[in-house]
């Protein structure tokens, strides 16, 4: 019994050593030599598998940061213009108190309260792809498409119209860069069909594991535009161009 | 905008990824034994385990049987959704619809023995043998994942590599 528990467990104590890359201390049995022959047997994944479901994986974890970041970002800036300005404090307040008589003038129209019923005409939700946002002068539309060109793809998450202008968040993969810098990234712009411009310089931020952040500031889409085409020219030393077209959800 | 306050964690999961990646993919492989399902599954795998990242503690478990809990729930997912009617066994008959272009005949045949074997094991062994060969985990680790006790992995992995040498080499012979 004893030494069938120590076989047991010289066994697995070689195996552990095989499978961690080592070769068995002892003259192997024939149990040994045929966990050996198992080991020799394992399936491995392909290596384009491998990177390109790391790839997928490393860009929605960006895309996820990003958008948790640009979250952050904007309760950031509420909270600001709250606390520092009177104009904004006070409209604040008055959307507040607008919001809540909303909701009671609706319950009331529904007869919560017992009075008097009627038509409840209801909204459908809004749809598109504008999402969060605080009225005219802030939103956010979530992009969330891939472009691939000359063998790499490029991720726009998002665009953040505010009052300032225009953030325009990309990602590009380990790939196209090599220098722990993070790549140098060259756009252009247009709304609807007029003429390209150039989005000038990108802030960009490479991640330890490779993929790079860029943001790019632009101007404000002017009055009744329906479409901003962006196109990133060159990251590093890879010409592009990745062409995003975003409707701006007028 | 502060992408650097989470940089470290996007770096441990790609470091994790690389390490554990592997060895998820030979453990579904083991089971399914066919490669588009197999990378389909070990992509499902790391989009949960990416999800869930930020809820995993390690105070509760190593990453390698947190992670291993989610492949065997997403196999079992598998198996009730598309083959409701037959046993998780039969998955090791299945033969490769796409082999891989690296594998000779010789070692394609071998591997298909070793299934065959391996699906004639009884379910919980079954489970030892791949954990073991393809996740590389101790027997403490797999103890955790299965509910058996340390000593019971140690003793059934045993009998079972010799109940698979021996079935192997009769098929061989046969």
């Amino acid at each position: 019994m004893a030494s069938q528990r120590n076989e047991e467990q010289r066994f697995t104590e070689e195996l552990d050593g095989m499978l961690a890359g080592g070769e068995p201390a002892a003259p192997g049995g024939g149990e040994l030599d045929f966990a050996r022959r198992m080991i020799d047997l394992r399936a491995a994944p392909s290596d384009a598998f491998k990177t390109g479901l790391r790839e997928r994986l490393l860009i929605e974890m960006v895309r996820r940061e990003v958008a948790a970041a640009q979250r952050v970002s904007w309760l950031s800036r509420l909270k600001n213009a709250l606390a520092h300005d009177v104009v904004a404090r006070t409209a604040g307040v008055v959307a507040v108190v607008a919001l809540v008589a909303l909701v009671f003038g609706g319950m009331w129209q529904m007869g919560v309260f017992g009075g008097r019923g009627g038509t409840v005409v209801t909204q459908p939700p809004p749809t598109g792809p504008v999402v969060g946002g605080t009225g005219p002068a802030m939103r956010t539309i979530e992009v969330n498409q891939s472009v691939t060109a000359s063998g790499f793809a490029v991720y726009l998450s998002q665009i953040v119209i505010g009052s300032g202008g225009t953030e325009v968040y990309a990602v590009t993969p380990s790939g196209l860069a090599t220098d722990p810098k993070p790549p140098t990234a060259e756009a252009e712009y247009r709304f609807d069909s007029s003429t390209p411009v150039a989005a000038g310089p990108a802030t960009s931020e490479r991640s330890a594991i490779g993929s790079t952040t860029h943001i790019w500031t632009i101007p404000r889409p002017p009055d009744g535009a329906h479409e901003l085409t962006f196109s990133i020219t060159r990251v590093g030393d890879t010409a592009g161009p990745w062409t995003f077209v975003v409707s701006l959800g007028r | 905008m502060t992408i650097g306050r989470q940089e470290s964690q996007r770096e441990t999961f790609a470091r994790l990824y690389d390490e554990y990646m592997p060895k998820v993919y030979r453990y579904i492989y083991y089971r399914v034994n066919d490669t588009p399902v197999c990378e389909d599954l070990t992509s499902s795998v790391f989009e949960k385990a990416l999800v869930n990242f930020g809820r995993y503690s390690s105070d509760k478990a190593s990453f390698s049987t947190w992670l291993f809990s989610i492949a065997r729930n997403v196999l079992i997912d598998h198996y009730r959704a598309r083959r409701p009617a037959a046993p998780l066994e039969a998955a090791a008959d299945v033969p490769s619809q796409a082999p891989s272009p690296w594998e000779t005949a010789e070692r394609r045949e071998e591997m298909r023995r070793l299934n065959q074997c391996l699906a004639a094991l009884a379910a919980e062994d079954q489970e030892i043998v791949r954990l073991k060969f393809a996740g590389e985990l101790n027997n403490r680790q797999i103890a955790r994942i299965t509910g058996l006790s340390e000593s019971n992995v140690g003793t059934r992995l045993f009998r079972a590599i010799r109940k698979l040498r021996a079935s192997f080499g009769e098929l061989a012979d046969g």
